[in-house]
């Protein structure tokens, strides 16, 4: 939703709306379907869940997605049985609600428009988990006697189902809307939704302040230099005054002299007040204004919890797929994280809890055996030490033996058997983070460990953080995550390229330094220099980023970056200094920016870049090795691609207009579309085009208005226009064409060769 | 002094009228009201190079104080110029002549401008936010749709797509420009 125009949620569609509320209606059904299986609790969890799926009945039926009312429906008749005790949920049924559970994420992500077709494909899938669902809801016995699997489009024959259990009073007549908000401020502090674009804003104008209240220090410092000029001036009037000691002076004079002297004290006075009110206000202002800006930036924090919904249902439906039973325990679940780290540490934890589930831990027979206890455990920690976050992932698995990964190593030829019996636990732990490293051609039975944790490797990079691995063999293995408490504040060194300030992350950056342009040698035109004993080539920062620049004479200054495999010297006009910078999105609309990660603002508030190091590390390496293209030859080639003859295809409906595309496309021509008359009629203004092809009935414009601005056009009045349309009337036909069209096809013409026939008609093959 | 200064005043509050004072305040009084007419159209007027070009006041934001352009790396053409901050915030900052192919005509009068500061007009369309340089605003102009003239045919070419109408305004001829067209080209162009 951070993509919206405006802020408030009733700008949302309702089909987002229902998204939303299937987001968290399916977070509480999880948990406490999770929660049920482990027999904690089931009364309360059972009201919880009917809740719930009740909820999202109602959401869906609103929307009309009758799909998902019909399996919502099914869930709640489930939960409303189990809680008169005429179902026992079982594990198989708890394997069916969650499948349900999923089947409604899948329902919420479908866009509208293409909804319909939609369900038709999915009809059969929804069937099975309905049957499955229903099976389970009939007790055979009791008040709920027809079997729910008759439960066809939610009539209001299949409501009168449900209205014996209804009105047996377990519901307050309240909004679906309402019942979710109730429920989450029983359990929890109230959460609002805000929009990313409204935190970004209000974190730019307190950050905006912060730079403000600096700026009242000068203001003081021109004070201070005024009062010392003004003490100067008191001191030139009392040697005046001494000057003047035993001269004879009119009364008038000594009376205007004395008066002088009073002035300027009391003036002096009022300054120093001044000064003073002014310093209690600086201090007043810099303090509120640091705290706001703390304020708003741990609006950003969420708690842990928020980020590992999903893992008690992985490890749940993995380890009974693998017949393991294990226990996830998680500790910290408060501690706050910043919203970006969350989002994106969750995919290697996943990949380390799923590791640990396939690998770590033993069957419980082998755990039997080992005289350890038949449930595996998995614990996930999160806490905060010495500024920095800490999750660790624990498994009381069988753990890494060293003499595998030993043996690993030398089989790769990484190093020799001589070498690798020398080297510690933590430096062979090291080579399990290695692409393709993997144990598993060399001991079976611990199959895999190793494999991928070179993505988790590079994704805790990517954040600024590192992975730690500590393993007893037999009793299991721990992964420590260490990561950045904050994306959006970073560490960075500030570099002028070109003339303008950018920011390299210090996380990653290997060293910064000074070499005299003598200490650079050249081969084969290309240059480096030696540092450590290495050879480290050397490219030319705004020649990367395709500036305009010079570098100075005689001292070069060089940032070396890298990652396992290669380093680089990139040589920057000049240093700057080190700075934490809080770190701002670039304008989405922007698409990704090469090489750039995001932007932050210098201390008197003018714009700088920060560099995205992974990107800037694959540019260069395409740079050296001549991968990427000079401009001119780049222009050569561009030359060399034949001009076609372009198409808009102007339609609301995305089908309508992805066939069209793919026919036109297949032929040759370029083709772009628009969704509706008016961006058609902005597009073919603003774009060169051969052919317009237009439909008729479409929202803010039709193509009958579209078509009539087009011939009014003076520049564009020649231009072949084909109308395609359902309506196949001759009034309309007749219509069409009077408005201007050329062509006049319905949309069966899709089928056939006509479509494609009347646009060479028009303009021919689709060389330009 | 201060007795001096009271009747001083009373003197200048006390003095006679002069005759055209009176006539010019009479006429005023009596004259007919100018109606503001309801259809009335209300534009910023803004000057980039020597073209006088107008979009309508609804678009506008604010105008900023001048803000240090970054660059974007790797983009020499097309009309993204890069990023500027506005009150702490980070703006994208196009460039309208090139958009409307005027850079020439920038690129001429730029020296005679020195010194003249630019002007960074901070535009909201939709919840789409935009900046661009301006060399000169005027300000607001009202005016009637029937004052709206025909764009000349002379009109370079990519200028006059992007253009409605032309205005005359003081001794001078203002573009006004399609609002709806020109943010549909800036947003599509962007990425």
């Amino acid at each position: 939703m951070s993509n919206k125009d405006l802020d408030s949620l009733n700008d949302l569609s309702m089909a987002e709306l229902f998204r939303m509320e299937v987001e968290s209606q399916s977070v509480i059904l999880t948990d406490g379907l999770l929660a049920l299986e482990r027999g904690s609790g089931a009364t309360q969890r059972l009201e919880e869940l009917m809740r719930a799926a009740h909820s999202l009945k109602g959401a869906a039926r609103i929307v009309g997605r009758n799909g998902a009312v019909q399996v919502a429906h099914a869930m709640e008749s489930c939960f409303v049985a189990a809680q008169r005790d005429e179902l026992k949920i079982s594990e198989e049924r708890v394997d069916a609600l969650l499948a349900a559970v999923d089947l409604l994420g899948r329902i919420a992500q479908v866009p509208d428009e293409s909804f319909t077709t939609w369900e038709t494909e999915h009809r059969a899938d929804l069937e099975v988990l309905l049957v499955s669902l229903a099976f389970q809801a009939h007790p055979g016995v009791g008040p709920v006697s027809r079997p729910v699997a008759e439960l066809r489009p939610p009539s209001e024959q299949t409501s009168a189902v449900l209205s014996d259990s209804l009105e047996a009073g377990t519901i307050p007549p309240k909004s679906s809307r309402e019942e979710g908000l109730a429920h989450s401020n029983e359990t929890a502090e109230r959460v609002l939704r805000v929009t990313t674009d409204n935190l970004n804003r209000l974190l730019g104008l307190a950050g905006e302040a912060l730079v403000a209240s600096r700026w009242i220090d000068s203001f003081a410092t021109d004070m201070l230099w005024l009062k010392n000029l003004h003490g100067e001036l008191a001191r030139s009037v009392e040697s005046l005054r001494e000057s003047l000691t035993g001269v004879t002076l009119k009364d008038r004079t000594v009376r205007r002299l004395t008066e002088l002297q009073e002035r300027v004290a009391g003036f002096q006075q009022s300054l120093s007040d001044c000064l003073a009110a002014q310093d209690h206000f600086d201090r007043r202002f810099s303090s509120f204004s640091t705290r706001l800006y703390q304020e708003v930036l741990d609006c950003r924090m969420r708690p842990f919890a928020d980020g590992i919904q999903a893992f008690p249902r992985t490890v749940r439906d993995l380890g009974r797929s693998l017949e393991k039973e294990i226990h996830l325990e998680v500790t910290g679940e408060s501690t706050t994280v910043d919203r970006d780290i969350l989002e994106r540490v969750r995919a290697p934890l996943d990949h380390l809890i799923r590791n640990a589930i396939d690998h770590g831990i033993e069957a419980p027979a082998e755990r039997q055996q080992k005289g350890k206890p038949e449930v595996g455990t998995i614990q996930l920690e999160a806490h905060h030490s010495a500024g920095k976050l800490l999750i660790t992932v624990t498994d009381d698995g069988r753990g890494i033996e060293l003499d595998a990964i030993r043996q690993a190593v030398v089989k790769k030829k990484l190093t020799t058997f001589e070498l690798a019996q020398k080297m510690s636990q933590a430096e062979l732990f090291d080579f399990l983070f290695l692409p393709g490293f993997t144990l598993k051609e060399s001991v079976s039975e611990i199959s895999g460990r190793g494999v991928g944790l070179d993505a988790v490797h590079a994704m805790v990079r990517e954040v600024g953080g590192n992975v730690r691995v500590s393993s007893q063999n037999g009793s299991g293995t721990s992964f420590q995550l260490e990561l950045p408490l904050t994306l959006s504040v970073i560490r960075t060194l500030l570099v002028e390229i070109g003339d303008e300030p950018y920011a390299f992350p210090l996380a990653r950056i290997e060293r910064a330094l000074k070499l005299p342009k003598e200490k650079i040698e050249s081969v084969e035109g290309r240059q480096h220099f030696t540092h450590d004993g290495h050879q480290i080539g050397l490219v030319v920062g705004h020649e990367i980023l395709e500036l305009e620049s010079q570098l100075s004479d005689n001292e070069v200054s060089i940032i070396v970056l890298g990652d396992k495999t290669s380093r680089y010297g990139l040589v920057v006009n000049r240093f700057l200094e080190e700075r934490e910078l809080v770190v701002r999105a670039l304008d989405p609309r922007l698409g990704k920016v090469k090489n750039i990660s995001a932007a932050a603002l210098m201390p008197d508030g003018s714009p700088l870049l920060i560099v995205d190091v992974n990107d800037l590390i694959r540019e260069i390496e395409n740079f050296i090795s001549g991968r990427r293209l000079s401009r001119v030859a780049h222009e050569d080639a561009g030359e060399r691609v034949k001009p076609r003859k372009r198409v808009l295809i102007v339609d609301d409906s995305l089908t309508v207009r992805e066939l069209e595309r793919k026919l036109l496309d297949g032929r040759g021509y370029a083709v772009d579309m628009a969704v509706d008359g008016m961006e058609g009629w902005n597009a073919i203004r603003t774009g060169h085009y051969d052919l317009l092809v237009t439909d008729i009935d479409m929202p803010r414009l039709d193509g009958i208005a579209l078509v009539t601005l087009v011939r009014k056009d003076e520049r564009l009045k020649s231009l072949p226009v084909m109308i395609v349309s359902y309506k196949d009337r001759p009034e309309d036909r007749q219509r069409g064409l009077e408005a201007g069209a050329d062509y006049y096809l319905t949309k069966g013409s899709f089928h056939d060769e006509t479509l494609i026939r009347a646009v060479a008609d028009l303009i021919g093959g689709a060389d330009a | 002094m201060t007795h001096n200064y009271s009747s001083e005043v009373a003197r200048l509050l006390d003095r006679e009228v002069a005759q055209d004072y009176t006539r010019e305040w009479t006429d005023l009084v009596c004259a007919t009201k100018q109606i503001v007419e309801a259809d009335m159209k209300s534009v910023v007027v803004f000057r980039i190079g020597r073209e006088w070009l107008a979009l309508p006041t609804e678009v506008f934001q604010e105008v900023a104080e001048e803000s240090r352009l970054h660059k974007l790396p790797h983009r020499r053409e097309g009309f993204v110029r890069g990023l500027v901050s506005v009150r702490g915030e980070l703006l994208l900052c196009v460039s309208i002549e090139v958009l409307l192919g005027l850079e020439n005509t920038l690129r001429d009068i730029r020296a005679k401008d020195r010194g003249n500061q630019e002007r960074l007009l901070v535009c909201n369309r939709k919840g789409h936010r935009l900046a661009f340089f301006a060399s000169e605003i005027h300000g607001v102009h009202r005016y009637r749709p029937a004052e709206l003239k025909e764009i000349p045919a002379t009109l370079a070419k990519a200028s006059a797509t992007y253009t409605m109408g032309i205005l005359p305004w003081r001794d001078k001829t203002v573009g006004c420009l399609d609002a709806d067209l020109v943010f549909y080209a800036l947003n599509k162009g962007l990425a």
